[in-house]
């Protein structure tokens, strides 16, 4: 059973709980929720923007086959079972690369990467950066970024 | 967490400038008891006008007199001010002060002599206050507490406005800047057009948000558990009271200050959003909502009396940051006064569309494209703004 969480507000999906006040009793799977559900506490993240925080992401649906087949009308069928790949950590003498995001529109900045755009080559520590600079994305201030954690 | 601060030195606590200002937000809806008072004490009915004059003609004015705070709460401070129960307190207390101004201005007009433009007045001037009951509700529903909740639901109850809790949240957030939204404003839209669209798109799109949750639970929509019933169910429980107190006139009253007060939201969504759109992605999705898909207004003196509900471009981005935290971003869309103004500015579609489209214009980098447009206005825009498309 995994649990899943808003980019946005923190709301946190958990499959084991689900959420029956939104109509999925609990053990309902990730998968089976509509992908256009949004976020029951902030509505402005779907199903889409969520991020696996625990467990791995079991893509079983139930199938309905085709009338045409006769047999077994309902069938539990694993579609795919597939776990979220883990980014690439780089190191060098001064302790593990980070990655921020910004608070107000997701947009991710890797050390480990740079951005060749702004100018900062692969390496640069987020402190690097002039405090006067933007997120490139909408505009947010540098106070906007937290450290992205990855598990 | 300390070892760093001994480090950098003692860092200088953060302290909000506003903390003990928010109590204005919370007494201003009684305002309409001021003006009876007034009545009261001279005799002079225009008097019931006082609520009315201040919030469209004072209010302005002083907005323009103390002007914008841009300031923030550093990043830092924000955990602490989400947690300061001061902040939630007060708009708890604000609940109680919607029914006080109705249930008062209710007794009040069915135990005096009042002229038939002493009532008028007194109505709109409850309906305009009452109108910031849906502030209130609007804070308090956008929070994760059971109990926050239900007070949102009650004092939306107050105006009949209940199906704003799920309407707004789920389905105006969901949907803003974009042309299915039935709150959102378009490039040369009158507001008396608006309405129209507005009123009962919202309605409608409440409840069917409403139904198809229920749907999923494998309940009724007519089931008690359907969060746009709860509400009118206390509506009409509240002002079948009024009615068997205070008489007939209860009958012109009630929904007339309730309708006031509806026109005070219309108001407020046809100014928050008017003409932005957000872009589709090429997956078919529309881009996120970020903070440059609302006007803002920081202006100090009507955010103090709204719950900083004018940071909208913050809220829009992250609905569930209270009041106390919301920022301003460098280079928003911005209103050139605080809502009260704007609200009267929209009033006269003519005056309101030559301050604002200009920024729309402004803020698409004339593309017309990139705006929402009115039926039946883009040709008069193509030869005002020209049209240039963005490269």
């Amino acid at each position: 059973m995994a649990k899943y969480q808003c980019p946005d507000c923190e709301y946190i999906y958990n499959e084991t709980t689900g959420e029956p006040h939104e109509g999925f009793p609990p053990s309902t799977l990730w998968a089976d929720v509509p992908d256009s559900w949004s976020c029951p506490d902030c509505a402005v993240r779907d199903k889409p923007d969520f991020r696996l925080i625990e467990g791995s992401a079991v893509a079983e649906k139930v199938v309905i086959k085709p009338a045409a087949q006769p047999t077994a009308a309902k069938k539990k069928i694993p579609v795919k079972k597939a776990t979220l790949g883990k980014v690439e950590s780089v190191s060098d003498d001064k302790g593990p690369l980070r990655k921020w995001v910004c608070i107000t529109c997701d947009h991710i900045y890797d050390e480990a990467l740079g951005d060749e755009a702004e100018g900062f080559p692969p390496g640069m520590r987020f402190e690097d950066i002039p405090e006067d600079w933007c997120c490139p994305d909408c505009g947010a201030t540098k106070d906007d970024y937290t450290v992205l954690e990855d598990k | 967490m300390n070892t760093t601060t001994q480090a950098l030195g003692p860092l200088t606590p953060y302290v909000d400038k506003k903390r003990y200002l928010w109590p204005l937000a919370v007494f201003w809806p009684l305002a309409p008891m001021v003006g009876i008072w007034l009545v009261y004490q001279t005799g002079i009915e225009l008097f019931y006008a006082a609520v009315l004059v201040f919030w469209y003609g004072v209010i302005p004015l002083l907005d323009t007199m103390f002007g914008e705070d841009t300031s923030n709460p550093p990043e830092e401070a924000v955990p602490s001010l989400e947690n300061d129960r001061y902040y939630r307190f007060l708009v708890y207390l604000t609940v109680p002060m919607h029914y006080i101004t109705l249930v008062v201005s209710a007794w009040w007009i069915g135990t005096h002599d009042i002229s038939w433009y002493g009532f008028l007045l007194l109505t709109l001037s409850v309906g305009a206050l009452n109108g910031l009951a849906l502030n209130t509700g609007h804070e308090l529903g956008h929070k994760k507490d059971r109990f926050d909740r239900w007070m949102a639901k009650i004092v939306l109850a107050s105006v009949g406005y209940g199906h704003f809790f799920i309407e707004h949240n789920k389905g105006h957030h969901r949907d803003v800047a974009t042309p299915a939204d039935p709150a959102t404003s378009r490039m040369g839209e009158s507001i008396y057009t608006f309405s129209k669209r507005e009123l009962p798109g919202a309605f409608r799109r409440g409840w069917d948000l409403e139904a198809v949750r229920l749907e999923r639970c494998g309940k009724s929509p007519w089931s008690l558990d359907n969060e746009v019933l709860q509400p009118a169910i206390i509506t009409v429980a509240l002002y079948a009271v009024l009615l068997a107190l205070y008489g007939p006139l209860m009958l012109i009253f009630l929904p007339l200050q309730a309708a006031f007060a509806w026109w005070q939201l219309t108001s407020a969504n046809f100014i928050e959003h008017y003409g932005l759109l957000r872009q589709k992605k090429p997956d078919g999705r529309y881009e996120h909502q970020t903070p440059y898909h609302s006007w803002n207004s920081n202006h100090i003196m009507s955010n103090l009396m709204l719950f900083h509900l004018q940071r909208h471009s913050d809220h829009h981005a992250h609905p569930t940051r209270s009041y106390q935290s919301l920022r301003d971003f460098k280079g928003l869309p911005t209103l050139p006064s605080g809502y009260p103004g704007m609200f009267f500015m929209a009033l006269f579609p003519g005056w309101f569309r030559s301050v604002m489209d200009k920024r729309v214009v402004e803020w698409a980098d004339g593309d017309l494209d990139k705006i929402q447009i009115h039926e039946g206005c883009r040709e008069q825009y193509e030869q005002q703004f020209g049209h240039k498309k963005a490269a």
